[in-house]
């Protein structure tokens, strides 16, 4: 993300964006680019104005002013939500939530096809959650909801894959296999846009950073802006960035993340 | 007893009619956790009816326009509108626009038979009864509600994306608002033609105790629609039955049936699960 004026490689851009809902104005003339290949993290705090911006990108909210700019005719977004938007109530398996990825390419009317559901299946491969796919969707473990709904995103044939919270409520070995998945995606071809309020998750595993807060946004190379100063900035407290064993861990008032 | 039955034959073919209807469409609003959208249509299609009383004592007579039925759907119909729209904007706490509609258009239906000579008359009609469906009302509901059961079967996925994910539907092209108000208006159309066919108690307890079924029977979506439209269906035999056999009021002892069998189906599931 960054740099309005557009390149070769640009898939989607922003050009002076004013988002919100109705009255409320969340961001106001923001410019902004997505390159294809990246693999762009996008922090901030709760309430920031994460969703917002995810959802104008997705083309899930029209911009109250500006404009939304696709570089490429053939662009195809894979969207995972936050796991907890979903409602466990519904008696669905891990294959009927996977399979919706396909809904889009069955057509109205028509059941869904041999071909789709081999979608399906090898998406759920690729995640390695085949052996889930009778089991009812609200009986998994918050790390196999995940990688179902990264699954279903899949089956969609994305080259452009939106993650809102991934590692949200998971366990540190969950949220690391996540997050090994979503690189993995990435080195695969996929273009990464992940959101997220743990800095940590981040600061290791991205390239390039997009620092949203107060209807701001700050984009850059991770290392140009998760600096203490930003940081602290961002959140209002004292943050210090700290290097290790070529990682990076961002310490918060004395303590990680 | 068999006698007896046979005499009320068509009553039993519409209210099996309405009991299929009702429970698929029932199976949608408790997922998506608005059931008292059943309610708030039931007054939505009082008020309906009521205005098309009072166009009618007013002198105001046009036609199919002010016929009970048209109004009562027309009226139905906006107020699904409303809740469709409201659903997938999303910006209002999901019963509270429930709340105002259902004082609102009670309030308005007491207030349209008030300004109108009649309302004795048509309290009756209000009510509905199970006993009293006549054969040409049994063709309309088949004619109706069969229809919106076939849209229901073709497009299931599509309703239940939207229902289940709006925000990914949307990211895949799916008209969240179109789809919404779509489904709003399948449920406006079959309570309007239960209510008007069997009363309000007996349809909202179509809408609300075969599903709850359903959801304690089936494990995917289509055993808990099975599940629904099937205990419908035999709560509705076996409370007609056994209500010749008692001598007691139908519609309240179908679903007396219906919540005995809810009842036992969730006290097998306790003790199944130990």
């Amino acid at each position: 993300m960054s740099k309005p004026p557009v390149s070769d490689s640009d898939l989607i851009s922003g050009r002076d964006l004013t988002l919100g809902y109705g009255r409320h104005v969340v961001f106001e003339k923001l410019s902004f680019s997505i390159e294809q290949g990246d693999l762009v993290g996008l922090v901030g705090p709760n309430g920031g104005g994460k969703t917002t911006l995810m959802r104008a990108i997705l083309g899930a909210l029209e911009p109250l002013e500006g404009k939304m700019v696709r570089h490429r005719s053939d662009i195809a977004f894979g969207y995972v939500p936050q796991r907890r938007h979903l409602d466990p109530l519904w008696p669905l398996t891990t294959l009927d939530v996977v399979a919706m990825g396909t809904y889009a390419r069955a057509g109205l009317w028509h059941r869904l096809s041999s071909e789709q559901f081999d979608d399906t299946f090898r998406a759920m491969e690729h995640v390695g959650i085949r052996h889930l796919a009778q089991q009812r969707y609200s009986d998994l473990s918050g790390g196999q909801k995940q990688r179902a709904l990264v699954a279903r995103a899949l089956a969609t044939r994305p080259n452009f894959l939106i993650l809102d919270e991934p590692t949200q409520g998971m366990d540190l070995a969950s949220s690391t296999g996540i997050l090994d998945l979503v690189v993995r995606l990435h080195r695969e071809g996929i273009t990464i846009l992940l959101a997220s309020h743990r800095l940590n998750t981040v600061a290791n595993y991205v390239k390039r950073v997009a620092l949203v807060h107060d209807g701001s946004l700050q984009i850059g190379a991770r290392n140009e802006l998760l600096t203490g100063e930003n940081l602290s900035a961002l959140y209002g407290i004292p943050v210090e960035v700290i290097h290790e064993d070529g990682d990076r861990l961002v310490v918060i008032g004395g303590s990680t993340d | 007893m068999i006698e007896t039955l046979a005499l009320f034959s068509e009553s039993i073919l519409g209210a099996l009619v309405v009991a299929a209807g009702c429970s698929i469409v029932g199976v949608y609003l408790v997922l998506r956790r608005i059931v008292f959208v059943g309610a708030a249509l039931a007054q939505l299609s009082s008020a309906g009816v009521a205005l098309a009383i009072l166009l009618q004592s007013l002198g105001w007579s046009l036609g199919f326009v002010t016929d009970p039925l048209v109004t009562s759907f027309a009226v139905t119909l906006a107020g699904t509108s409303f809740f469709g729209l409201r659903a997938s904007i999303g910006d209002l706490p999901p019963d509270a626009g429930l709340g105002v509609v259902f004082v609102v258009a009670g309030a308005l239906a007491l207030l349209f038979l008030a300004g109108s000579a009649q309302a004795d008359i048509y309290d009756l009609f209000f009510g509905g009864d199970v006993l009293l469906i006549p054969s040409e009302q049994v063709f309309t509901l088949a004619a109706v509600i069969g229809p919106v059961l076939l849209v229901y079967y073709l497009l299931d996925k599509e309703f239940l994306f939207v229902s289940f994910d709006n925000e990914m539907a949307a990211t895949l092209g799916f008209r969240i608002v179109r789809w919404n108000v779509g489904l709003f208006a399948t449920f406006g159309i079959v309570i309007t033609l239960s209510i008007r066919t069997v009363g309000v108690l007996l349809a909202f307890a179509y809408l609300v105790l075969p599903a709850l079924i359903g959801m304690l029977v089936g494990k995917r979506m289509s055993q808990v629609f099975a599940s629904a439209a099937l205990s419908a269906v035999l709560g509705t035999l076996a409370g007609f039955v056994i209500s010749v056999y008692l001598d007691m009021p139908s519609g309240a002892t179908i679903i007396a049936t219906m919540g005995g069998l809810l009842l036992i189906v969730w006290g097998v599931q306790r003790v199944r699960a130990g």
